[in-house]
């Protein structure tokens, strides 16, 4: 399988795939360019976090990469053009979790899983026997499986979020996008999500891409950073290099300490003036 | 550990709708004016199953009576409910919201339109299929939903739900006030449009059943085999287009469906109103909201309820009858009702 995948043209020369690729990305809606000139690889097993400002055009970004707007540019997927797959096969190829999804009315956590598997259902019908395997076996992973019968609507906020991470996941695409997260998320919940969504992307080689806020949490999960400011971007490499002082006070009218403790990149904002 | 299992239709409540539908069925056939033993009137349906042989015991009268008189009208009050709620389930999955039904779109102001212009002409007396109401009524309605689909259909973002919505009701004032401006300039006639209104089920022989039939067979059809695809769409048109689903396409193919639906039943009955709102709310409130399960039962109850509404109609003042339209308001009203306050108590 390995060999197989080094002759793919669209594998790169370290004979890592790569699962989600775009060449010059933009999208424009109306007479405003919302994301411009974009370019974005990312490897199976890798996990790249896109920050920037309000309006970056972050969510704008992750929605095109789905097919979700039009846009100009190249989008590949496992090194197939997007725009030459079928939906249903796109589904196959990117799950999606969304950053404040819609939580149908009383429906119960296994079911709302199962939805996971629509693209890979015979013309939408049944559910087989193999479908319900994989949901349970999801819910398992990430440690939902008491949680099976009840509805989805009566769970916490951290449950929640990861029974959207476990529909994703039930769709059993090499790429997982999430949008934001750790949204309304506490503390110990933002650390709980990322987690998990580490030790998918390191288990099952999944190609990660998501959007964050916090820059901290960012700088401590992932591998690589893009900073989007005005829809291009504008500083793109590990934490140390993009979480940088005047880098993030140019482009976020930030006032910040970057503190680097050897493990990580810690961003703490910093008052502007003193009281006098 | 027990497995949890996924929502799915399960045989008995599928058989809990058909029993519901035999009772209504027996009781509809044996009830009225002239008095027949429900064990005849059995027997003598019985007789008619190939490879069963049964003496009923009824006279030759008394089962024309049963075959030309109240089976058909008890077979067309199972069609037009079932189509009714069926219509009604699909419209509120479809807009996700619980007060949709299926005179949304404009389908009963075009169809009173359409009948009222029949009545008015003189070109129809309201009996027998090959009048003018029903067919009028028929084109009054699909106008409607046409011009809906146009209006609320072609903006920029295509078939969004809340453009719809606005151009349902903007066609529906639309036609209404035609409707009106056409009634009152012929007084004469109000009596016959006010009761088309009110909705009633009259036949004569089999022939509304066998016009209905194709239209019932289509759209149900659809909306069944669409029933999990609501589903996805539940999570939103964004989220179902990651999952493969194209939202804009399943809704309209379900809202054509569920109109066409809607609209056969209204050209042969007038407008019943709150089928479509009670029945599916009652099968959510016992069986649970996917549309895997709502979509089929809300048919086989809708059905049910209908031929009993329409039991209650033709007896409590025999031998008059009343507006079928009053008696599933007299009690889907107060069941819709009670609806409310149980969901408001356990779900919020």
């Amino acid at each position: 399988m390995t060999t197989e995948l080094n002759h793919d043209p669209d594998a790169t020369t370290t004979g890592t795939t790569v699962a989600i690729e775009c060449a010059d990305v933009g999208v424009r809606i109306g007479s405003a360019d919302i994301v411009e000139h974009v370019d974005l690889s990312v490897a199976a097993g890798d996990w790249v976090t896109v920050i920037g400002p309000n309006g970056a055009g972050k969510s704008t970004l992750l929605r095109a990469l789905l097919g979700l707007v039009p846009y100009t540019g190249v989008v590949r997927l496992s090194g197939v053009d997007a725009t030459r797959l079928s939906p249903l096969q796109r589904a196959r190829r990117v799950a999606f979790v969304a950053q404040s999804p819609v939580v149908p009315d009383r429906v119960r956590v296994l079911d709302y899983v199962l939805l996971g598997r629509t693209p890979h259902l015979p013309r939408g019908l049944a559910i087989g026997g193999d479908d319900i395997r994989i949901a349970t076996a999801v819910l398992q992973r990430l440690g939902l499986e008491t949680l099976a019968d009840r509805q989805l609507d009566t769970l916490s906020g951290g449950e929640r979020q990861r029974v959207f991470v476990a529909r994703a996941l039930a769709q059993d695409a090499p790429v997982l996008l999430l949008d934001e997260p750790t949204t309304s998320l506490d503390i110990g919940h933002q650390q709980e999500v990322l987690e998990l969504v580490d030790d998918l992307r390191a288990d099952a080689g999944l190609a990660v891409i998501t959007t964050l806020h916090d820059l901290t949490l960012a700088g401590q999960y992932t591998d690589r950073l893009v900073l989007l400011a005005d829809g291009r971007v504008v500083a793109s490499g590990s934490p140390r290099d993009v979480l940088d002082h005047e880098l993030l006070w140019h482009h976020y009218g930030a006032q910040v300490e970057v503190i680097d403790d050897g493990e990580g990149v810690i961003v703490i904002p910093r008052r502007r003036k003193e009281r006098s | 550990m027990t497995t949890a299992q996924p929502v799915r239709l399960r045989a008995s409540w599928l058989g809990a709708g058909v029993i519901a539908i035999a009772v209504a069925f027996v009781l509809g056939v044996g009830l009225g004016p002239v008095s027949l033993r429900l064990d005849r009137v059995a027997l003598e349906l019985l007789d008619h199953v190939p490879g069963i042989d049964v003496e009923s015991g009824l006279t030759p009268t008394e089962a024309a009576i049963v075959w030309d008189i109240r089976l058909p009208r008890v077979v067309l009050g199972l069609l037009v409910g079932g189509l009714l709620a069926i219509s009604g389930a699909a419209y509120q999955g479809v807009f996700r919201n619980p007060l949709a039904d299926p005179y949304l779109l404009g389908i009963a102001a075009g169809a009173g339109l359409g009948a009222t212009i029949a009545f008015v002409s003189g070109a129809g007396d309201a009996s027998g299929v090959f009048d003018a109401v029903p067919i009028a009524a028929f084109a009054g309605a699909f106008a409607a939903v046409v011009m809906t689909f146009a209006v609320g259909g072609s903006g920029r973002r295509g078939a969004s739900t809340v453009s719809l919505l606005l151009a349902g009701v903007a066609v529906a004032s639309f036609f209404t006030a035609l409707q009106t401006y056409v009634q009152s300039r012929n007084t004469d006639t109000i009596r016959q449009v006010f009761s088309w209104i009110l909705g009633r089920l009259s036949t004569s022989g089999w022939d509304e059943v066998l016009l209905l039939l194709p239209y019932a067979a289509v759209s149900t059809a659809v909306l069944l085999w669409s029933r999990r695809t609501l589903d996805v769409l539940a999570v939103g048109d964004d989220e179902a287009a990651t999952l493969g689903v194209n939202a804009k396409r399943v809704r309209l193919l379900v809202l054509v469906a569920a109109s066409l639906a809607a609209a056969a039943a209204v050209s042969v009955s007038g407008l019943i109103g709150f089928v479509g709102l009670v029945v599916p709310h009652a099968v959510r409130l016992a069986f649970g909201t996917s549309n895997r399960v709502v979509v089929p039962l809300s048919f086989l109850f809708g059905a049910a309820f209908l031929a009993l509404a329409d039991l209650g109609a033709r007896t409590v003042e025999q031998p008059a009858e009343l507006p079928i339209g009053v008696v599933t308001a007299f009690f889907g009203a107060p069941f819709f009702l009670f609806i409310l306050r149980t969901r408001a108590v356990t779900f919020r």
